[in-house]
C-alpha cells in the first residue's frame, strides 16, 4: 500500500525524503511506469508540485535557473528558453503529447535518468548542472556526473532536485536539438542529438558541443576534438562531426532499430543539430521544434 | 435542405459519441448483471509447449475466488473451425489448453473472483508446468513439416455434440488447407517474366474498445449476453450450438461497439467460456480485456506471403499472373481460412484484363495468434502484391507505371464482366478513374519535379506511386430489415446487421426517409439485439448497405403502398390515384396536392378500421438476398512521398484518390469511411506490423511497440468521387467500408520504391520503416 502526501513547504518535502519518501512531480514516469509493471509504486510518495522554490524560470546576468517543476509545456514556449536556450525548447516540444507536456517536468525528466530522455542532450551542451538539496545542504552536480546508467543517477535518495542551472549564453551562440522519430507524438527517440555553437564575427566556430540521445547507457557528451573549433560550419566540418558522433555512440539493437542504424543516424542527427545551431548562432530564427523545419519526423 | 439519399446529413449518433453518453460494454448496467464476478485468464508464456500440469489448488483458496477452471474440467464444448471450411477437427482450439499450448497468450486456466483485483492476484497462484517444444515461426519451417503443430490424436478430447464439423480436411500437420485455380491461356507473346516475393505482414485490428462481454443466466434458464461483437446473431448461433440451447433462449445484445475492423467477427475462446463460468458460480460475469491482452490473444489480419510472377510483353501488355500464396492462419485456423476461396482467388485479375491466371494457396499454422478478418481481408493483401508486381514490371521494361496500367485496365463498355478468375464485376470506369486521379494529382508535374530533385542530389527525394483497385463485397448475400411507422408518424428501422461506427443510424434513416417521406430525425434505428429481429449476418466485408439497405428500401416501399390504400379510403379515391409526396410525407390524389392526409391520419385509419385490413399494414419485414450479385467498389489513388535518403525516413506529402462507391446515401459518411480505410492501409507502409521473436514471444504488445497509426503520419487526403450505379441491385449501391485500404497500401508502397528507383532499389518489404528503407539504399550502394 502506498502512502501519498502533498508537501506544503520545501522543508517538509526534504524531511519526507530524509525519511525515505520518493518525490513525485508530474508522475508521467513514476506512475505510468508502475502501471506498466516496471516497478511498483514506492511505499511513501510525496508530491512536490506546490513548492514555489521549484517553480519558474529566471535569467540573471550570468546564469539561467529553471525550477525543477517547470513543465515541458512551459519550456517550449518560454521566450527566454526559445530564444537563448533553444535546444531545450526543441526537446520539450517533442515530449509525448500535449497532456504529457502539461504535467511532465524538467526535474522529473532529469531525475528519471532515461538514456532516451529528450532534454538531456540539450542540458549537456548548454553546460547545465543539477541543484540537489537535502535537509542539511545543497550541491551542484554536472549532468555527466548525475547520470550513471539507465534509470540510475548519482543523487542520494534524500536529495531533491530543486533546479537546473546553466551559464548565460555568450553572444553569437545558438543551440538545437533534433530527434529521429517514427511518429510525431507519443514517441521515444530512436536517436537524437543536441548541439551548441558559438561563432566569432567572421563566422568561425569558437565553441561547439554535441551530445547524443539513445545511443549509450546515458546521454553521451561527444568530444569533438578540433573538428569544429576555429573552422566554418561547412560540408567538411559537418562530415567530421557526423563521423565522430557515429564513432562515439555505443548503441544497442532493439525492436525499434538495430545498433548499426542508430550508429549511422546519430551521425546524421548530430550534423543536422550543428547545422541548425550554427544557423541560429548566425542570427537566423528557426521555429521550435527545429525537427519540423528540417523535415525530420512525421508528415504534418 | 434535403435529407435524402445523396445528402451529407449530419450523423444522428454523433451527439452521444461526442458527449460520452454512448454506452459500451463496460457501461452496461442491468439488474441481471448486479453483483457480477470478474475473470482473469492464466495464459501461456510459451509459444509451443506440452502442457504437463496445471495446479490451481492454491488459487482456489485465495481470497474472493469463486472458481478456477482448467482445460481438463471440460466446462463447455470447443468450437471447431467454422464457415464450412474443410479443415480437420484436429485444428480445433480447446477452450482452455488441454495437452499443448500453441501461442503465447493461449488461455490455460481462468480464475473467477468477486473483484477484478482478487482475480488478478489469484491468477498469479496458478502453477503451470510447460515442457517446451520447438516453436514454428518461420513460414518455410512450417511448410517443411519438420515440427508439427498438430499431431495425430491432438484433437481436443471434448468434442462438440452438434453442428457441422467437417472432418474431410487434413488431420495433422502444419497445412490446414490448400486450394488453387488455373484458368485461361497464356499468350505466347508474353516474353517478359517478372517475379518478386511480396510480404504482407501481420497487422492488428486496433479498435479503441477491445473485446468485452457481460453475461448472466436468468431464473427461467435463459442466457443473456452483452458483447462487443460485429455479429450478434452469429454469436448467438454459436452459443446455441455449444451450450445446446434453442436460439430463442439466448439473448445477445451488442451495445455501442467501439470499433472492430474485423477483430470482433469471431467469438474467441475467452468469450465462449464465460457463460459456462457464470453458470458454475451462479453469478453474472463481466470481462473486458486490456489492450495488451487484445494484442496478444485477439485475432489479427494479413500475414500473407506472395510469390508473384507477371508474364507480359515487352511493350506493356500483361498476359498472365502466377501467384503462390502462403497464408499464416496462426495457431488455430479461423475465418482467415475461408478467405482464399471466397475472396482472394476471385480477385486474381484486379482491375485488369488478364488472359491467364495460375493461383495456388497454402494455408499454414504457426505458433502465433489466429488470423481472422481485418478490414480488406482476403483482398487488400493480394491487390497490394499485384499492384507492386505491376510497378516492378513497368520498371523492368522501362515504361511509366501509368502507361502500363492504361494499356491493361478493363474497359467500361465490357461491363458487367466476368473475369477468368470467376468474379463478375459490376459497372465502373477504371480507366477514367485512373486518368482523373493522375490529373488531380498533377502527375506530369510531379514527375518533372522528381527529375529536378534527382538532378540536385538532395537528401530528400520524392517518389510517386499509384494503384488501381476493385474489390468483392456483399459476401453472405442477404440481410433482413424491419420497418414500422408509428401512430405519431415516427418510424423505427430494425436490422440484424449492426454498426460499430458505420453510421447506420443516419444512413438507414435516410434510406427509409426517401421512400416514406418521414424526416430522418423522426426515424430511429434499432440494431445489435437478437430479440429485435430474427436474423442478421453483420457488418463485415463491406456488406450492410447493399443488403440491409435494400431490405429497408423494400420494406418501406411495401408500407408506402399499404399506406396509399389507407389514404385512399380517407381521400375517398382510388388507391392507384393516390401519391405519397416524399418531400412532405403527405398523401394526395394526383393533381390535387391541396387536399392531403398525413401519416398520422393514415395510422389512425388503420386502427379505426381493423375489419378492412389484414393486420398491421404500417409494419413490414423484408429479407433481401442479392443472389450472388456481389458489388465491386473501385477506384485509383496516387501517393507522393518524400524519402530522406540519409535516414530512410518517409514522409507522405500527398494522397489523392478517386473512389467509386456506387450511389452514395450520405457522401460525408462515405468520406469518413474512406479516411479511416486509407489511414489503415497507409499504416501498413509506415510501420504497423505485429512482430514475434524467433521464440514466439510477441514483441508488439502495446501501442508503444506496435506502431499504431498516428494522425501526424497523414496529410489531408484529397478525395474525389465517381458514383457509378451498380446494376447488381435496384438502388445502384456498391460499398465503401474497406475501399480506402485497397489502393492506399500499394500506392504508397510503390511511391517509396519509386523515390529510390534511380538508386537501383527494386523492392522494399512492408512496412517501409526508416531502417528498412535505409538498408535498401545501403544495399544498392554496396552492390554498385
Ligand atoms: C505518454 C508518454 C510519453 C512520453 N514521451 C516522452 C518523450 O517524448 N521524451 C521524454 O524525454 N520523455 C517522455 N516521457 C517520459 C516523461 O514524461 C518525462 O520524463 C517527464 O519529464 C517526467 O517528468 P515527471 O514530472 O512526470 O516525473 P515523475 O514521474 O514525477 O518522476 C520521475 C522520476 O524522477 C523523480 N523525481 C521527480 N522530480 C524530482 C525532483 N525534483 N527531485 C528528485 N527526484 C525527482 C521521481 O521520484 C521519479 O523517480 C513520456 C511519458 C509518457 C507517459
Amino acid at each position: 500500500m502506498t502512502t501519498f502526501s502533498i508537501a506544503q513547504s520545501l522543508d517538509q518535502a526534504l524531511q519526507a525524503l530524509a525519511d525515505g519518501a520518493r518525490p513525485v512531480a508530474g508522475g508521467t514516469d513514476l506512475v505510468v511506469g508502475s502501471r506498466q509493471g516496471k516497478a511498483p509504486l514506492p511505499d511513501t510518495v510525496i508530491a512536490i508540485d506546490r513548492l514555489d522554490e521549484l517553480a519558474g524560470i529566471s535569467l540573471s546576468d550570468d546564469q539561467l535557473r529553471i525550477g525543477a517543476m517547470v513543465t515541458h509545456a512551459q519550456l517550449m514556449v518560454d521566450p527566454i528558453i526559445a530564444e537563448h536556450f533553444s535546444a531545450i525548447a526543441d526537446a520539450a516540444a517533442l515530449v509525448g503529447s500535449p497532456s504529457t507536456r502539461n504535467v511532465g517536468t524538467l526535474g522529473g525528466n532529469v531525475m528519471n535518468g532515461s538514456p532516451a530522455m529528450d532534454t538531456g542532450a540539450p542540458l549537456i551542451v548548454l553546460g547545465a548542472t543539477a541543484e540537489l538539496q537535502t535537509t542539511s545542504g545543497n550541491r551542484q552536480v554536472t549532468m555527466e556526473e548525475l547520470w550513471v546508467s539507465p534509470g540510475k543517477t548519482s543523487a542520494n535518495a534524500d536529495e531533491l532536485c530543486v533546479a537546473l542551472n546553466m551559464p548565460a549564453r555568450p553572444a553569437n551562440s545558438g543551440s538545437a536539438y533534433v530527434r529521429l522519430e517514427y511518429r510525431r507524438a507519443m514517441e521515444i527517440a530512436v536517436v537524437g542529438a543536441a548541439a551548441s555553437v558559438t561563432l566569432d564575427d567572421g563566422g568561425m566556430v569558437t565553441d561547439a558541443r554535441v551530445a547524443l540521445t539513445a545511443v549509450a547507457a546515458t546521454i553521451l557528451a561527444v568530444d569533438l576534438g578540433d573538428a569544429l573549433a576555429g573552422k566554418p560550419i561547412d560540408e567538411a566540418s559537418l562530415a567530421a562531426v557526423a563521423k565522430i558522433a557515429s564513432e562515439t555512440a555505443t548503441p544497442i539493437s532493439d525492436l525499434r532499430a538495430t545498433d548499426r542504424y542508430r550508429r549511422h543516424t546519430v551521425g546524421v542527427m548530430a550534423r543536422r543539430a550543428v547545422e541548425a545551431a550554427g544557423r541560429r548562432a548566425g542570427g537566423e530564427t528557426i521555429a521550435i521544434p527545429v525537427n519540423r523545419t528540417l523535415g525530420i519526423g512525421a508528415s504534418q | 435542405m434535403s435529407q435524402k439519399t445523396g445528402t451529407s446529413l449530419g450523423r444522428v449518433e454523433d451527439a452521444a459519441f461526442l458527449t460520452g453518453r454512448a454506452r459500451y460494454i463496460d457501461d452496461v448496467r442491468h439488474p441481471l448483471l448486479d453483483g457480477a464476478a470478474f475473470v482473469v485468464f492464466v495464459r501461456s508464456t510459451m509459444a509451443h509447449a506440452r502442457l504437463v500440469s496445471v495446479d490451481a489448488s492454491e488459487a482456489k483458496n485465495a481470497p474472493g475466488v469463486l472458481d478456477v477452471v482448467v482445460g481438463a474440467d471440460h466446462v463447455v464444448h470447443p468450437a471447431g473451425p467454422t464457415y464450412g471450411i474443410p479443415v480437420g477437427h484436429v485444428f480445433t482450439q480447446p477452450v482452455l489448453a488441454e495437452t499443448k499450448v500453441r501461442y503465447v497468450g493461449e488461455p490455460i486456466a481462468v480464475v473467477v473472483a468477486g473483484t477484478h483485483q482478487q482475480a488478478v492476484d489469484a491468477a498469479e497462484l496458478v502453477i503451470v508446468d510447460l515442457e517446451p517444444l520447438v516453436p514454428v515461426m518461420d513460414f518455410d519451417r512450417a511448410l517443411s513439416d519438420d515440427v508439427l503443430l498438430f499431431e495425430p490424436g491432438d484433437a481436443p478430447q471434448f468434442q462438440p455434440s452438434a453442428g457441422d464439423h467437417s472432418t474431410d480436411g487434413a488431420e495433422n500437420g502444419n497445412i490446414a488447407f490448400e486450394t488453387s485455380l488455373t484458368a485461361g491461356d497464356l499468350n505466347p507473346d508474353a516474353t517478359v517474366v517478372v517475379s518478386e516475393r511480396v510480404w504482407n505482414p501481420r497487422q492488428a485490428p486496433a479498435p479503441m474498445e477491445p473485446r468485452g462481454i457481460a453475461t448472466a443466466w436468468d431464473d427461467a434458464g435463459d442466457l443473456h449476453v452483452w458483447a462487443a461483437t460485429q455479429r450478434p446473431h452469429g454469436f448467438r448461433a454459436q452459443l446455441a450450438e455449444f451450450y445446446e440451447l434453442p436460439e430463442t433462449n439466448i439473448h445477445v445484445i451488442a451495445p455501442e461497439v467501439g470499433g472492430a475492423f474485423g477483430g470482433k467477427v469471431s467469438r474467441s475462446v475467452e468469450e465462449h467460456i464465460l457463460p459456462a463460468l457464470a453458470q458454475r458460480v451462479g453469478r453474472p460475469i463481466r470481462w473486458t480485456d486490456t489492450r495488451s491482452e487484445f494484442l496478444a490473444s485477439g485475432t489479427q489480419g494479413r500475414a500473407e506471403r506472395y510469390d508473384m510472377t507477371l508474364h507480359g510483353t515487352p511493350d506493356g501488355m500483361i498476359r498472365g499472373i502466377g501467384v503462390n500464396l502462403v497464408k499464416d492462419l496462426g495457431a488455430y485456423p479461423g475465418v482467415g481460412t475461408y478467405l482464399a476461396n471466397g475472396y482472394t482467388i476471385p480477385m486474381a485479375c484486379g482491375t485488369y484484363d488478364i488472359g491467364w491466371v495460375d493461383f495456388s494457396v497454402t494455408c499454414i499454422v504457426t505458433n502465433r495468434i489466429t488470423v481472422g478478418a481485418f478490414r480488406g481481408a482476403g483482398r487488400a493483401p493480394y491487390l497490394a502484391a499485384l499492384e507492386r508486381i505491376i510497378d516492378i514490371y513497368a520498371n523492368d521494361i522501362g515504361m511509366d507505371p501509368s502507361d502500363v496500367r492504361r494499356r491493361n485496365l478493363i474497359q467500361p463498355d465490357t461491363m458487367p464482366v466476368t473475369t477468368i478468375a470467376g468474379a463478375t464485376y459490376d459497372e465502373a470506369d477504371y480507366p477514367a478513374d485512373l486518368e482523373r486521379v493522375l490529373a488531380e494529382a498533377g502527375y506530369n508535374d510531379l514527375r518533372a519535379e522528381q527529375v529536378e530533385r534527382r538532378a540536385s542530389g538532395a537528401a530528400k527525394q520524392i517518389g510517386i506511386g499509384m494503384a488501381s483497385y476493385c474489390h468483392k463485397t456483399a459476401g453472405g448475400g442477404g440481410e433482413e430489415a424491419h420497418v414500422r411507422v408509428n401512430p405519431d408518424a415516427t418510424a423505427v428501422v430494425t436490422t440484424g446487421t449492426t454498426s460499430q461506427g458505420h453510421s447506420h443510424a443516419t444512413a438507414w434513416a435516410q434510406i427509409a426517409s426517401d421512400v416514406l417521406g418521414i424526416d430522418p430525425a423522426n426515424i430511429s434505428v434499432v440494431e445489435g439485439n437478437t430479440d429485435a429481429i430474427a436474423s442478421g449476418i453483420g457488418a463485415v466485408g463491406s456488406r450492410s448497405l447493399q443488403t440491409a439497405g435494400l431490405a429497408i428500401h423494400n420494406a418501406s416501399t411495401t408500407i408506402a403502398e399499404n399506406a396509399k390504400q389507407l389514404a385512399a379510403q380517407l381521400l375517398e379515391a382510388n388507391a392507384s390515384d393516390v401519391v405519397l409526396d416524399t418531400d412532405t410525407g403527405s398523401f394526395h390524389v394526383v393533381g390535387t396536392p391541396a387536399i392531403s392526409v398525413g401519416w398520422v391520419d393514415v395510422a389512425a385509419e388503420m386502427t379505426a378500421s381493423p375489419a378492412d385490413t389484414e393486420g398491421d399494414e404500417l409494419s413490414c419485414g423484408e429479407y433481401y438476398n442479392n443472389e450472388g450479385r456481389d458489388t465491386y467498389p473501385s477506384g485509383a489513388a496516387v501517393a507522393v512521398v518524400e524519402v530522406d535518403i540519409e535516414t530512410g525516413h518517409v514522409r507522405l506529402t500527398r494522397f489523392v484518390s478517386v473512389d467509386d462507391a456506387g450511389i452514395r446515401v450520405n457522401p460525408m459518411i462515405v468520406d469518413g469511411q474512406l479516411h479511416g480505410g486509407i489511414a489503415n492501409g497507409l499504416a501498413q507502409v509506415f510501420g504497423e506490423e505485429v512482430i514475434y521473436d524467433d521464440d514466439g514471444n510477441l514483441l508488439t504488445s502495446n501501442f508503444m511497440d506496435y506502431a499504431i497509426a498516428s494522425i501526424d503520419w497523414f496529410p489531408q487526403f484529397e478525395l474525389h468521387h465517381a458514383a457509378t450505379a451498380s446494376s447488381h441491385n435496384a438502388l445502384g449501391f456498391k460499398a465503401v467500408g474497406e475501399s480506402g485500404v485497397m489502393a492506399a497500401t500499394p500506392a504508397m508502397h510503390n511511391a517509396v520504391v519509386d523515390a529510390l528507383s534511380h538508386l537501383g532499389v527494386r523492392h522494399i518489404e512492408l512496412p517501409c520503416t526508416p531502417e528498412r528503407v535505409w538498408q535498401s539504399i545501403a544495399a544498392t550502394v554496396r552492390t554498385r
